[in-house]
């Protein structure tokens, strides 16, 4: 899981496009604080952004990009720096961030998305919950996509869809991980011919697997698949993406295969599953305040994500990690997760059933 | 080729002639390689570290220069790891563990120097000769790495695990239980196939398995501290006339060139080779020195310059095979490679197969930062030297409390959890008491690294390719290779046990008997079975590994405690006779053995329960004043003075460059006072 967002970070063309900055003034709530003291408190003070993962990974390093931006924008410019916790794919981190650290603003929360999926699926060890988190805003989104190599023959979804579809061996790391879970929600809504390939740890290795034709094809992001994994697709077209998540595919010369999984998919059951399994894909990068800061300082550091997020110098420098930045702002952030979190329970029972573990098709 | 290499030598000087004046980008490669030097050389940091620090950095340099100093950083970690291993017995990274084996006996019999020398010699030729591996081999990368999938990963990881046998030396049976555990131990964590937590006792920090610096540190550095303490003398127990010199050591490297070229041939393999990684490379080329060099089997582990050069060659030699698959296929080998493939990008040079083709001048520059960053490394190291080696002539009182503090500090770099403590603790006890019941260590460390990529392996070559997998004609060629291997360090020791054994008869009368050894080999056995109860209830897929291993663990070690309680032929020393691991002393009584190592590890628990109570940075100064004031009765001004080095030590390089996430003491208000007043 960790690995697959690191890696997807490490991708990317050089001056890869930003695909988009939808950005409000802030969560309406630029008003509604009195700005002298929070500079009052935050001035000398340090504010430590706790990563969930072990340096040089996606996530370290863009947390130390905002670390070197955020500052600037909080009132009273406060020093912000990065410790690292690292730990069961950042949930040691957001468990200390809801509870153990202090609550007085100084924390915020880097931590994976994947998590308040888990929540919905009543994984073990949370002890938080999503919904009462104060989330800042999140940098990237991308959307579940799936590829298959092109010597399978497969170019169309339709050919490994339904009863009398071809099986594709599908590579999956551990179930939980967000790459396994995609594949086999993919499975589940749309009816594929998946065999997952279970065990492999990380995205790369996976990537490798499927240029070794050990596996027919892989489900990540379409973001990773354009950003990271070029050489897939170039010199030589390798693969064929064929589903993307969402309504409409996007337009680009290496999605001329492939169908919108929402547009495809059978029932209203099945698009909330797909709804569901895509939900953390759309806060990548997220961060977060814990539950009992006082609002001021809350409504102050949203503010200042979402100045940060405007700010040129900081997106200059984002733009040199390779990965496009998709800022959302602190409202954007809570309604994707607001959604996933009420999810009715027999879909969150579909969702379970799609993910045990299961090789198939 | 030949002319991409020379401009590629052009881009590195940054003018258009090779010997022209100072060379900008040459400086930066020179930073690099310093920087690197003193992050390998204090343990638990590496190439990683500094990697992941400098990165944001080069943002704003040009291509070249930024990837002169992160290769320089890169290339040199692996030697500047040496240090402590030869002086303290501790790995500096976990690519230096075997070089401990031999290192730091050299050290005791006055011969830091000379392992030195050795040392430095061997990392600069196995790094140079990575370097030029990876530009010979540029033709034939994409379809070599293609051939390459999980059963042959699986294989080489059952080569790996072969060599538990030789790394046993005389003690097979015992050898072949740490490797059992060693890989029960490597199952600890999340499993690979169902996600399902293993042995973690509801604790999130083991999801991730347990971390690897904190217990090579407790099972090979702690109990070398402890053992110093016990023998009260200076590491080298030699006047110092008598210390061998650096040029000897260069000497030795020539002198087995053979040997040198071949571990640097397995550097590069592993290096090679996605999952394997430094921290088996070094087992490697140790275990294959034992196999394959004469005499290997008595001398190792004693202070056989071979066992230094061995794997101090293969640890630098794998970052030429490391660049491979990160190069041709955009896929980085391991975590240290993703992060300077993410450099690469960033600086506009897209791996691929262009960097084969069009943008050969990259690659070379790449190559030839890796060769020069190892070549400048070593003359700085050689040039330190004589220098360091006096430290073995330091009073061990001195040493000490400093070394335990650098290593729990070591250790908690890893995750920045209590566990990696706790860790640090039970695998030191641990380690000790292997090391003195006459257990091969160097098999539990083997066991637990293969761990994951046997396992992970072997359910994908399944799912993957059927029963196919057995067939494929590389998996067949490992293996094959892999059993004549076997064969070969078999047939070595037998040469050397039938020597041995006219030397002196061992005295095989028979006799019921059960001491302490025996009730060690009790509590591990209760442990394997303990640990099987708890497996009982898991499903199939995540079971099938932890039973298997822990069957066969349970079996060995009820041959190895009848072996014991049957037969009283002093055991102890006759395995010390090939016994492949450091050697113990025997020269101190054992009712003062176990006074003194009590009164170690009680100092080790006092200092465990004040980073607890008042937090690292008041605990640690704290204990080295009290070790050496109250314990030691060492004056009062040098006291203070080693306290004084360890807190600049502690809040220059912890606190404030490496920005560590300190754990929140229970009585918490002291610490927060300080880092208050001193900032970040």
């Amino acid at each position: 899981m960790q690995k697959d967002r690191s890696k997807r970070l490490w991708g990317a063309v050089c001056g890869a496009v930003v695909l988009g900055l939808m950005l409000e003034a802030g969560p309406s709530s630029s008003a509604t604080f009195d700005e002298g003291a929070v500079a009052d408190f935050y001035k000398g003070k340090i504010v430590t952004v706790v990563v969930g993962f072990a340096p040089g990974g996606g996530y370290d390093v863009t947390a130390r990009l905002v670390a070197k931006h955020l500052g600037e924008h909080i009132p009273g410019n406060p020093t912000v720096i990065v410790e690292n916790r690292p730990g069961a794919g950042s949930l040691v981190a957001a468990n200390l961030v809801y509870s153990s650290l202090p609550q007085d603003g100084t924390i915020v929360g880097n931590i994976h998305p994947q998590l308040m999926f888990q929540q919905l699926m009543g994984g073990a060890g949370i002890e938080f919950d999503g919904r009462k988190y104060h989330w800042l805003g999140s940098l990237s989104a991308g959307r579940n996509a799936c590829a298959v190599h092109k010597d399978t023959g497969v170019t169309q979804l339709e050919q490994i869809m339904g009863p009398d579809g071809r099986t594709v061996k599908m590579g999956g790391e551990a179930p939980g991980s967000g790459v396994t879970d995609a594949t086999a929600v993919m499975r589940a809504a749309l009816d594929l011919k998946f065999r997952i390939v279970y065990g492999y740890k990380g995205i790369a290795p996976i990537a490798r697997a499927l240029l070794s034709r050990e596996i027919d094809g892989m489900c990540t992001t379409w973001e990773t698949f354009i950003a990271s994994y070029k050489n897939l697709f170039e010199p030589e077209r390798l693969v064929n993406v064929l589903v993307i998540a969402g309504t409409e595919v996007p337009d680009h010369p290496w999605a001329d295969k492939a169908v919108a999984a929402q547009a495809v998919a059978p029932t209203e059951e099945a698009r909330r599953l797909l709804i569901a399994a895509g939900a953390p894909r759309q806060i990548s990068y997220p961060y977060t305040v814990g539950p009992d800061v006082p609002a001021d300082r809350i409504a102050a550091l949203q503010q200042a994500f979402a100045r940060m997020l405007a700010d040129e110098a900081f997106i200059a420098d984002y733009r040199k990690t390779g990965s496009p930045l998709v800022g959302r702002n602190a409202e954007e952030l809570n309604a994707i997760v607001d959604e996933l979190l009420s999810m009715p329970p027999e879909t969150v029972a579909n969702l379970k059933e799609a993910l045990k573990r299961r090789v198939g098709p | 080729m030949l002319e991409a290499a020379a401009s590629a030598l052009d881009n590195l000087s940054a003018c258009p002639c090779v010997l022209g004046v100072l060379p900008h980008r040459i400086g930066f490669l020179f930073v690099g390689v310093l920087m690197g030097l003193s992050l390998g050389a204090f343990p638990g940091l590496g190439g990683l570290t500094g990697l992941a620090i400098l990165f944001p950095f080069t943002f704003d340099m040009d291509a070249y220069a930024a990837i002169s100093i992160l290769i320089g950083l890169l290339a040199v970690s692996q030697t500047g790891d040496t240090i402590p291993s030869v002086l303290f017995g501790i790995p500096g990274t976990v690519g230096s563990q075997a070089t401990i084996m031999d290192g730091y006996p050299m050290a005791k019999k006055g011969e830091a120097g000379r392992a030195f020398g050795a040392a430095y010699t061997a990392s600069m030729i196995g790094g140079v000769f990575g370097a030029l591996v990876l530009a010979v081999s540029i033709p034939v990368l994409r379809p070599i790495i293609s051939a390459f999938a999980t059963p042959e990963f699986f294989m080489m990881g059952i080569m790996g695990i072969s060599m538990v046998s030789v790394l046993s030396g005389s003690a097979p049976v015992k050898g072949l239980i740490a490797g059992t555990l060693g890989l029960m131990l490597g199952m600890v964590g999340l499993d690979p196939q169902g996600g399902l937590p293993r042995w973690t006792f509801s604790q999130l920090y083991l999801w991730d398995g347990l971390s690897l610096v904190p217990v090579t540190l407790g099972v090979f550095a702690i109990p070398e501290v402890v053992d110093l303490a016990i023998r009260g003398t200076r590491i080298a127990d030699v006047p110092r006339e008598a210390m061998k010199g650096v040029w000897t050591g260069i000497r030795d490297v020539f002198q087995n060139w053979f040997l040198m070229l071949r571990s640097s041939a397995i550097g590069v393999w592993i290096g090679f080779i996605p999952g394997l990684g430094a921290a088996v490379v070094d087992w490697f080329a140790y275990g294959h020195a034992a196999q394959t060099e004469r005499g290997a089997q008595e001398s190792f582990g004693k202070g056989d310059v071979r066992g230094v050069i061995a794997p101090e060659s293969a640890n630098n030699a794998k970052d030429g095979g490391g660049l491979i698959p990160t190069l041709a296929f955009g896929v980085p080998g391991s975590t240290v490679w993703a992060i300077m493939l993410g450099a690469f990008l960033i600086h506009g040079i897209n791996p691929g197969p262009e960097l084969l083709t069009t943008r050969l001048d990259v690659t070379f520059t790449i190559i030839w930062s890796l060769a020069i960053a190892n070549v400048l490394g070593t003359a700085i190291c050689l040039l330190l030297t004589p220098q360091l080696a006096k430290i073995t002539m330091v009073r061990v009182t001195l040493i000490t409390p400093v070394v335990i503090a650098v290593v729990f500090l070591a250790a908690f770099q890893s995750t920045a959890h209590f566990g990696d403590l706790i860790s640090l603790l039970v695998f030191s006890l641990m380690g000790w008491l292997m090391k003195r019941f006459g257990w091969p260590r160097p098999p539990l460390i083997l066991g637990l690294v293969l761990s994951g990529i046997l396992e992970a392996n072997l359910f994908v070559a399944i799912l993957a390719h059927g029963s196919g997998w057995a067939a494929r004609p590389l998996v067949w060629l490992i293996g094959i290779l892999t059993l004549a291997s076997i064969a070969y360090g078999m047939a070595q020791s037998r040469r050397t046990r039938q020597k041995s054994s006219n030397r002196d008869a061992v005295v095989a009368r028979r006799k019921l008997a059960f001491g302490p050894a025996s009730l060690f080999t009790l509590v591990i056995l209760v442990f394997l079975l303990s640990a099987l109860a708890r497996a009982w209830q898991w499903p199939f897929h995540t079971g099938i590994f932890p039973w298997t291993v822990a069957g066969i663990g349970v079996a060995l070690c009820l041959i190895q405690l009848g072996s014991e309680v049957w037969t009283a032929a002093a055991p102890a020393q006759r395995e010390q006779g090939g016994l492949m691991d450091l050697p113990v002393d025997r020269d101190v009584p054992a009712a003062l053995v176990v006074r003194r190592a009590a009164t170690l590890f009680g100092w080790i628990l006092g200092y465990f329960a004040a980073i607890w109570m008042l937090g690292f940075i008041i605990s640690t100064p704290l204990f080295v004043w009290a070790y050496l004031a109250v314990y030691a009765r060492e004056k009062q001004r040098a006291a203070l003075a080693c306290a004084l080095l360890v807190a600049a030590v502690l809040l220059g390089v912890f606190h404030y460059l490496l920005k560590v996430a300190w754990l929140p003491a229970v009585i918490g208000g002291p610490e927060k006072a300080i880092v208050e007043t001193i900032g970040r």
